[in-house]
């Protein structure tokens, strides 16, 4: 057996619009080993939530299809090929999600008790009553106090936070090897967002669920993973371990993501500087490089080709033509990376 | 609950009132003489007594008193043109076939409309949701009293498949309770559809197919509850139209119900039989929508539990 | 491919076009209508309805025969050349009829109509751009109205203000406007939200000002679809109000009128309640898909 869980290769996905095709994923391939915190990042828009929610089949079809590309899940699964019945004993016993914004990811004519223990009846058919305890059992994990009463409550009496909570338990239900958070963090108030990562970067660690987690906060990604992507107009600009891409980015995008976050360790030095212009539209991607048209460096070949991925280390890897050895030399506008991480 | 309760109960109360309260000026603003054409006839000294009988020698503002007083104990006074008819007996005599129809009707519509708007949902954008909503859509656009005469004609005389008229037994339901149904059962159909597929975009609708639940139990346990929340709300205006409808249907089926009753007092001026029967149904109808409103009140718990009020 | 070195030299800034608009913004209307006209059902609608409306004017002008015309040898003759429709039980020309029944019909629901527009917009206006406690007090008035039985109110505010037009209008008026101010309040309620509202404000601009010519422009599609509803309603009250006695007054035809007479005399002379019928169902139904082609071109959550 090997210590990869998901392995993700070449992945394009369209949408079918009255309007045309948007390409919304166009080309994207990664490596989640077993028990590893993995960042997607990048903008929205980018594809990081369609990669994910592909992964776990959740994006109707139509409009989207899968055009291309295969998903090799725990050796041997091929997601792309399931059926909807196969691919139903595997969502929410293997892979467990959390969306966004917990306000409306619960079912408010359901209490949380049953809401969590749905799936438990589902995939491990066992009685009420252990499903009841185990409801207990994960409320206690996730950090709710008085389990026994919130059980029975509908999600309005709770708050944002403890919904998110909710959430993570419902996720976390069946001990799934796999875990999709798709900005856990984004929808809910500062201080709670960092309870709700700090909930999750001990559960990564308690349990033995591998963690794919989307965002576009930086800080999320420095805090909680080991290995980040950077997404950008559907394809993978650059990936390595964390380390790597805050402390040695080489990919004029990544460069960019770096400068537009505020930190608090420079108080008064280095102005935030935002990326100009906006990302190109899916419904006809540019022929070569698609962020070209906003980078600073951008070259003929860029507009004429787009350029593959160059590998640094054996976990880095960026797909810049500057990265070429005919490239110019420029000089990064970005000193070694962001915070330490861990 | 209570509370939400309470205030639907008060809303009902004035609304009453302002009915009861809108019939009693129309009544004493009707054209001629309360004797109408036999005014003339009637002895100065008989009207008198006639006035002093039926109180309207007093001050208005007694007469509005005692008029309320009245409707409260439950008399809805005479006919106008028979006055040896009370109001309450015609209801008595009325009513029973009205209800039947107006339940029957009510489930039928519930009945093919609900599961109409659903299956429509679920094929969305396909061939069967095009094919249902443009039945709901000739549903919304044929009252009953064009598709009445209709099936009353074609289905009843001509194919001669059921009664065509009258109330002796269930079969004579049928024709009348679809007649009267189908525009009912379109408006829910539409409903329906819109809160399905409304409630298909929630976020907790891709919640439940995270956690594997197969498709059944999600429509089942995830999607229709939600979505006929709002369906709930409008069955109180349903159920208006409904009887609204039996005016015309009972006179074009010739069921003796209430309707019928009151479309012949309308053809024949009896004002008082009007405005009796339009505060028996006024009453009705609130209960109806009364109760509907704490169905609704009891279904959903943002409101069973008191907080978010509407 | 070759890669030679000049294909690496930086590329000039204007080239790149960084703010070039990417897809060409698509006006609000000509987008709707540019979806409404690809809506088949709709367009047929919209077609059906012109015409229904060009024959309810110049129809009854160019018939040989008046509306009131009665020539008693021809009683309840079927359709003929002469007579498209047919004759009436006094022998007037049911084609005649059937357009000038279709003309009040017609007036009849675009008065409602305006009614709606000017009482239902203006009240729905003013409570959601006030709020607080003018909206409260405003919404339990509609709740309270909604839920009054109109058509039974109606019949007996017919009967003592006498039978026609305008007690007809006046019946539907009680009413009738109050789905489009909840549907108006809803609107301006969430629109008065944004931004670009909140920045007029700051300017100074006048409460009338901001919802002249800020907030109801936005509504303006919901109002249109709303319009499009509130015309077939209009004209089921007429129709079943004649139908019980209490339409427009002998000689004058409204549809409705005809419709209950066809269903009178439908056993002896089917095609006295066909026409009518076909006539009457066939604008409801043009409106009614008419609506829904305008709700789904409209909708600005489906564009996309």
């Amino acid at each position: 057996m090997s210590d990869t869980i998901l392995s993700v290769k070449d992945l394009k996905v369209s949408f079918d619009t009255y309007a045309g095709e948007v390409q919304a994923v166009r080309g994207v391939s990664f490596d989640l080993k077993k028990g590893e915190v993995l960042a997607i990042v990048g903008e929205s828009g980018c594809g990081k939530s369609v990669t994910a929610q592909t992964i776990m089949r959740l994006t109707p079809t139509p409009p989207s299809r899968i055009k291309s590309g295969s998903i090799l899940f725990d050796g041997d699964i091929e997601i792309t090929k399931l059926s909807d019945r196969q691919m139903e004993h595997i969502r929410g016993s293997e892979m467990g999600m959390i969306f966004q914004d917990p306000m409306t990811s619960l079912n408010p004519t359901m209490t949380v008790g049953k809401q969590i223990t749905e799936g438990l009846r589902k995939h491990q058919r066992i009685t009420g009553d252990a499903a009841n305890k185990r409801a207990l059992e994960l409320l206690n994990l996730v950090g709710i106090s008085n389990p026994e009463s919130r059980i029975l409550q509908y999600p309005h009496e709770l708050s944002g936070g403890m919904r998110q909570r909710v959430m993570i338990a419902i996720s976390l239900a069946c001990n799934p090897k796999l875990l999709i958070a798709d900005e856990p963090t984004t929808a809910l108030d500062v201080t709670i967002q960092a309870q709700i990562i700090d909930l999750m970067k001990k559960l990564s660690e308690q349990t033995q669920a591998s963690i794919i987690i989307i965002t576009h906060d930086l800080g999320v990604v420095a805090e909680m993973a080991q290995r980040v992507i950077v997404m950008y107009a559907g394809k993978v600009v650059e990936q390595g371990t964390v380390d790597e891409v805050f402390y040695n980015p080489q990919h004029p995008y990544t460069w960019g993501l770096l400068r537009s976050i505020p930190r608090l360790d420079e108080m008064g030095g280095g102005d935030l500087v935002p990326i100009p212009g906006t990302p190109p539209d899916l419904f006809a991607p540019p022929k070569g490089c698609a962020f070209a048209a906003r980078c600073p460096y951008a070259m003929q070949v860029c507009l004429e080709e787009d350029p593959d991925h160059t590998k640094l280390t054996a976990d880095h890897s960026a797909a810049c033509w500057l990265l070429h050895p005919d490239a110019p030399k420029v000089e990064r506008p970005v000193e070694a990376g962001g915070r330490k991480h861990g | 609950m209570l509370k939400y309760t309470l205030r639907r109960f008060v809303y009902m109360l004035i609304t009453l009132w302002l009915i009861i309260s809108f019939t009693f000026v129309l009544m004493k603003n009707l054209p001629g003489d309360p004797f109408g054409e036999m005014s003339n006839k009637i002895p100065k000294d008989v009207k008198a007594v006639l006035m002093r009988e039926y109180g309207l020698d007093k001050p208005l503002w007694q007469q509005y008193t005692h008029y309320i007083g009245n409707v409260v104990q439950g008399d809805l006074g005479v006919s106008f043109q028979f006055p040896n008819r009370k109001v309450t007996s015609v209801i008595k005599q009325g009513f029973p076939a009205s209800l039947e129809l107006g339940i029957f009707s009510t489930c039928l519509a519930v009945l093919i409309g609900l599961p109409l708007g659903i299956f429509a949902s679920l094929k969305h954008g396909k061939w069967q949701d095009y094919t249902a909503m443009f039945i709901a859509v000739l549903g919304v656009s044929i009252p009953s009293f064009v598709l009445g005469p209709i099936l009353s004609y074609y289905v009843g005389v001509k194919l001669g498949w059921l009664p065509a008229g009258l109330w002796k037994g269930p079969q004579y339901m049928i024709l009348p309770g679809f007649a009267l149904s189908f525009g009912t059962l379109a408006i829910l159909a539409r409903l329906m559809r819109t809160s399905m597929l409304d409630v298909l975009n929630q976020d907790y609708i891709k919640t439940a197919r995270a956690k594997g639940l197969n498709k059944l139990s999600i429509v089942w346990k995830h999607t229709i509850r939600n979505a006929i929340l709002p369906v709930i709300t409008i069955l109180g205006p349903i159920f208006v139209n409904t009887i609204t409808g039996t005016l015309v249907v009972e006179k074009i089926f010739s069921v003796p119900g209430l309707g019928d009753q009151f479309v012949s007092s309308v053809y024949s001026n009896d004002y008082t039989m009007i405005s009796g029967l339009t505060i028996f149904y006024a009453v009705v109808l609130m209960i109806v929508i009364f109760f509907t409103d704490i169905i609704y009140g009891l279904v959903d718990p943002r409101i069973r539990l008191g907080k978010g009020s509407r | 491919m070759e890669l030679n070195s000049s294909k690496f030299a930086p590329v000039a800034k204007e080239t790149l076009g960084t703010e070039r608009i990417v897809r060409p913004s698509v006006n609000y209307w000509k987008d709707a209508w540019r979806r409404l006209r690809k809506n088949r059902l709709a367009m047929a609608g919209l077609t059906i309805l012109v015409l229904i409306a060009l024959l309810a004017i110049f129809a009854p002008m160019f018939s040989h025969y008046k509306y009131d015309q009665q020539m008693l040898t021809l009683r309840n003759h079927g359709p003929s050349a002469e007579y498209w429709f047919g004759n009436d039980d006094f022998g007037r020309d049911l084609w005649t009829r059937v357009w000038v029944g279709a003309r009040i019909s017609l007036m009849i629901g675009i008065i409602a109509a305006i009614i709606d527009l000017i009482v239902g917009v203006i009240y729905g206006g003013i409570s959601g751009y006030f709020g607080g406690r003018v909206d409260d007090i405003m919404q339990r008035v509609i709740e309270i109205v909604y839920s009054i039985p109109y058509l039974l109110i109606a019949i007996l505010l017919i009967m003592v203000i006498g039978p026609g037009v305008s007690s007809i209008i006046l019946a539907y008026a009680i009413t009738g406007w109050v789905p489009m101010a909840r549907l108006v309040r809803g609107q301006v309620l969430s629109l008065k939200e944004q931004e670009y509202v909140l920045a007029s404000r700051t300017l100074g601009s006048s409460p009338w000002r901001i919802i002249f010519r800020h907030l109801i422009p936005n509504a303006l599609g919901i109002i249109i679809v709303q319009i499009t509803f509130v015309v077939p309603q209009a004209i089921f009250v007429e129709a079943f109000l004649s139908f019980i006695g209490l339409g427009v007054r002998v000689p004058l035809a409204s549809l409705g009128y005809l419709l209950s007479d066809g269903a009178t005399y439908m056993r002896l002379y089917p095609h006295r309640l066909l026409f009518p019928t076909a006539v009457f169902s066939l604008i409801l139904l043009s409106f009614n898909v008419l609506g829904d082609g305008l709700r789904d071109a409209l909708d600005p959550k489906m564009r996309k």
